[in-house]
């Protein structure tokens, strides 16, 4: 504790003295032993910078001349070394009420300063803001725009690559989902019908070369998974889609978004006519696929408990492509996840997915884009 | 099991007017709001870790928040599922589906996953959570088991990431291809079933291993060895016979509770001469009756040839003060220890037992010097104002010359005569510290 007594016998000529500068290019002078506290600001000292006014240490654009100061009272609170735990924790219980405007502010500097402490300490009380309130009261306190529609609120989370498509399709069939429905289930007796001749010839044919692509692209992925889902297939009736969908994986997904883009480009046409450009890659089960929203993401998979007959073959269809992204996913190596993941992280609009060897992802993107 | 229609967001649907598209008010509104909006904009990882202070559900339910927030949460890395997440579950939502939706929207690592206090079908779920986390970095593992000795499945051996494991109610089998967990710090294992061998194997196979819990073992898992350079503190309740604890120089805390006279008979071996070194290097020992005798030999001490000078804080329970063999071995510890700085002793002495021979020895005490130098805080707990025990404390109080705080519990007491007796024979006691306080409290009012 010397530098405590020298604060009091000679104040200021035994403390040193580092340089900071803020992005509004403002540059101020704070004690050394209280900025080492940040372990940025440290490296900093270390390499030579701040040591004088034409060399400050320039901080991160995230910190600006008000958070410096509150970051700064922490920092010099918390640096000497004989206070108490309990001291240190009435501190910080004081430290951060402020309003949550603040607290987010705080947050981000601080952690563009790399103090973890801090960092740590505003996010607990963030998440105290935010614990055990009402949605309605979240988005007054933090201003969050409400732009969710009232059906995306309702229905389930879907996997992440799908967003888009939904919510389009959200904006589309809202209103006129009952009418579709009852639609549906016309044709639903009417296709079902059709189906029964249709996978005499050519879907028996495509689904035994669908077959044998399966051996070979999902050979990672469990066994287990491919003989249930060929079982499935005996027993539901649109056998050949979903074998379409278990054939390799990139040009599945291009197909069902492809169909994608057809929807998209005919965006303002009749729904009916949306069905029918739909039926003719894939018989029709697109639209059960599409109108029924509420669909379980990996009920196939997992088999051994009583499976719904109920359960339409398009919602099966479409269970299996979840469950493909799924293996897909646990398949794939760790270092291209977290790639994926980071990017994601950064802008969940446009997502820069890097090649995961999955057509499908890469072509998510461009639609996307081509949303913009 | 019907999957179909488990909306997460259902749960906490709110009651907005009906607000179908957009038009040209609202954006400008929501345009305003994005730009006060301070929180969305933080980095992920920010976000992650404010997400880690919150229940899952709550979690989950700030996928509704905004367009922003929909996908906020996939990433947050703590998968919580235990009782405080299963009160806000709705009936009709079982636990099952729940965690396979979750597992499947979720991104990036899972840090910790942790499954308490749930009823659902073990089977064959957890082989698909397992499979599923072995590739996800779990570095913490808890797993509770409905129902007592389901097998564990062996995706639960690939986990290389894991430090911190808690099993409950299972049955573990090694495979053979078992490479170990290279990173793991601390085991918890509540009423599990392990094969001896398998055991001896799977902490062998754990070097890290710093902490190690073994609660509730009532299969007959015989000699327990355990070969654990780094360990730190180990605990075990339950059916014991014996215990051999190897390269133990960094053991500081030990806690044997057995539950029953398993060691009464026992004579030690040459093998348990390394557990009896152990304790000269513990600074904490939780045991009770039985082990005790057993570490003082199971005949009458006087003096045990070890000073334990590490022993800190002493805990025993389950003293039953009428036999004179409990209360010997209790005093031989209690003097073999002179850095001694906290006791608690908990009694379980019938009242109708014959207690003179143990009074008579306690009064005799009296006379011989005990090193209680050290000795700060006291507490004697489940007593009645028998006797020998009242002599016990009054040896304490005579003994500590440094003692700051004695608390006494009292059991149930039916006259209030007998309490009060008691109270006015505690303060009666020569204290020979001068700043020891004494608290009196009884167990119906714990916070009097």
């Amino acid at each position: 504790m010397i530098e405590a007594d020298s604060e009091i016998i000679k104040p200021e000529i035994l403390k040193a003295y580092v340089w900071l500068q803020t992005s509004d290019g403002s540059i101020q002078q704070v004690e050394q032993e209280v900025a080492m506290f940040c372990p940025l600001i440290c490296r900093e000292i270390q390499s030579g910078m701040g040591s004088s006014k034409n060399y400050p240490i320039s901080l991160p654009s995230r910190v600006n001349p008000p958070m410096l100061s509150l970051i700064l009272d922490y920092c010099r609170f918390h640096q000497v070394p004989g206070r108490s735990n309990k001291e240190r924790k009435s501190f910080d219980e004081k430290f951060v009420r402020m309003d949550t405007k603040r607290l987010c502010e705080l947050t981000s500097a601080a952690d563009s300063l790399q103090l973890k402490p801090l960092v740590d300490l505003t996010s607990r009380a963030l998440a105290r803001v935010i614990e055990g309130k009402s949605p309605e009261e979240i988005r007054e306190i933090f201003h969050l725009p409400d732009d969710l529609t009232e059906e995306e609120k309702l229905e389930p989370i879907k996997n992440t690559m799908d967003d888009p498509r939904i919510r389009l399709l959200n904006r589309l069939y809202a209103r006129k989902r009952k009418e579709l429905k009852e639609r549906e289930r016309l044709k639903n007796i009417e296709v079902e019908e059709d189906r029964a001749d249709e996978r005499s010839v050519d879907d028996l044919l495509s689904f035994i070369n669908g077959s044998n692509e399966d051996s070979k692209a999902n050979r990672a992925s469990k066994s287990k998974k491919k003989n249930r889902k060929r079982k499935d297939h005996h027993k539901a009736a649109p056998s050949n889609c979903t074998s379409t969908s278990n054939s390799t994986t990139a040009s599945s997904d291009a197909v069902y978004v492809n169909k994608e883009s057809n929807e998209l480009d005919s965006m303002c046409s009749n729904p009916t006519c949306h069905g029918n450009l739909l039926r003719k890659p894939c018989n029709g089960t697109k639209l059960h696929d599409i109108e029924d929203n509420t669909i379980p993401p990996a009920e196939d998979e997992f088999d051994d408990c009583d499976l719904d007959d109920d359960i339409d073959p398009a919602l099966k269809e479409k269970i299996d492509r979840e469950v493909e992204d799924f293996a897909r996913r646990l398949n794939s190596d760790w270092p291209e996840r977290m790639q994926q993941i980071l990017s994601l992280g950064q802008e969940r609009r446009t997502l820069q997915l890097t090649t995961n060897g999955n057509g499908s992802l890469r072509i998510f993107t461009s639609l996307d884009q081509r949303r913009k | 099991m019907k999957l179909c229609t488990v909306p997460l967001t259902k749960v906490c649907s709110n009651k907005n007017p009906d607000m179908t598209f957009f038009n040209l008010m609202d954006r400008t509104r929501i345009k305003s709001c994005i730009s006060n909006d301070r929180i969305s904009n933080l980095p992920c990882d920010i976000i992650d870790n404010i997400l880690t202070y919150l229940p899952l559900r709550e979690v989950v339910r700030t996928s509704i928040l905004s367009r922003e927030w929909r996908y906020k949460w996939v990433t947050m890395p703590y998968l919580v599922f235990d009782e405080i997440f299963q009160q806000s579950l709705r009936e009709k939502y079982s636990i099952e589906s729940i965690i396979y939706q979750i597992l499947l929207l979720h991104e990036g690592p899972i840090i910790k996953f942790i499954l308490k206090d749930a009823d659902f079908e073990f089977y064959p779920a957890i082989d698909h959570w397992l499979h599923f986390l072995s590739n996800h970095h779990v570095e913490e593992l808890a797993l509770w088991s409905p129902f007592s000795d389901q097998l564990m499945p062996y995706h639960l051996f690939t986990f290389d990431h894991l430090r911190h494991l808690y099993l409950a109610h299972v049955f573990i089998r090694l495979p053979h291809a078992f490479k170990g967990f290279n990173k793991l710090l601390r085991l918890d294992l509540v009423n599990v079933v392990i094969a001896p061998a398998d055991f001896k194997m799977l902490i062998s196979k754990c070097p890290m291993l710093e902490y190690m819990d073994v609660k509730d073992v009532y299969n007959d898992i015989g000699k327990l060895e355990i070969d654990a350079p780094n360990l730190k503190s180990f605990c075990f309740s339950g059916e014991l016979v014996l215990i051999c604890l190897k390269n133990a120089s960094h053991l500081s805390k030990m806690s044997i509770r057995t539950t029953f006279d398993a060691y009464s008979t026992l004579e030690p071996t040459e093998s348990d001469r390394s557990l009896i070194e152990v304790l000269g290097i513990l600074s904490s020992l939780e045991s009770d009756g039985g082990f005790l005798r057993f570490l003082a030999k199971g005949g009458e001490p006087h003096n045990l040839p070890w000073h334990f000078n590490h022993l800190t804080d002493l805990s025993l329970s389950l003293i039953r003060f009428q036999y004179i063999v409990e209360v010997k071995c209790a005093l031989c510890l209690i003097r073999s220890s002179p850095n001694l700085q906290s006791l608690e002793i908990e009694s379980s002495t019938s009242s109708k037992a014959e207690m003179e021979t143990s009074t008579q020895y306690l009064k005799a005490q009296q006379k011989h010097k005990i090193p209680l130098g050290c000795l700060k805080i006291v507490k004697i707990s489940d007593i009645s104002g028998l006797e020998p025990e009242m002599e016990f404390v009054k040896l304490l109080l005579l003994k500590a010359t440094a003692l700051r705080k004695l608390e006494v519990v009292s059991t149930y007491i039916a006259k209030e005569e007998a309490r009060s007796n008691m109270l006015k024979q505690l303060v009666s006691f020569h204290r020979a510290s001068p700043n020891a306080q004494i608290i009196f409290r009884d167990i119906r009012y714990p916070w009097s």
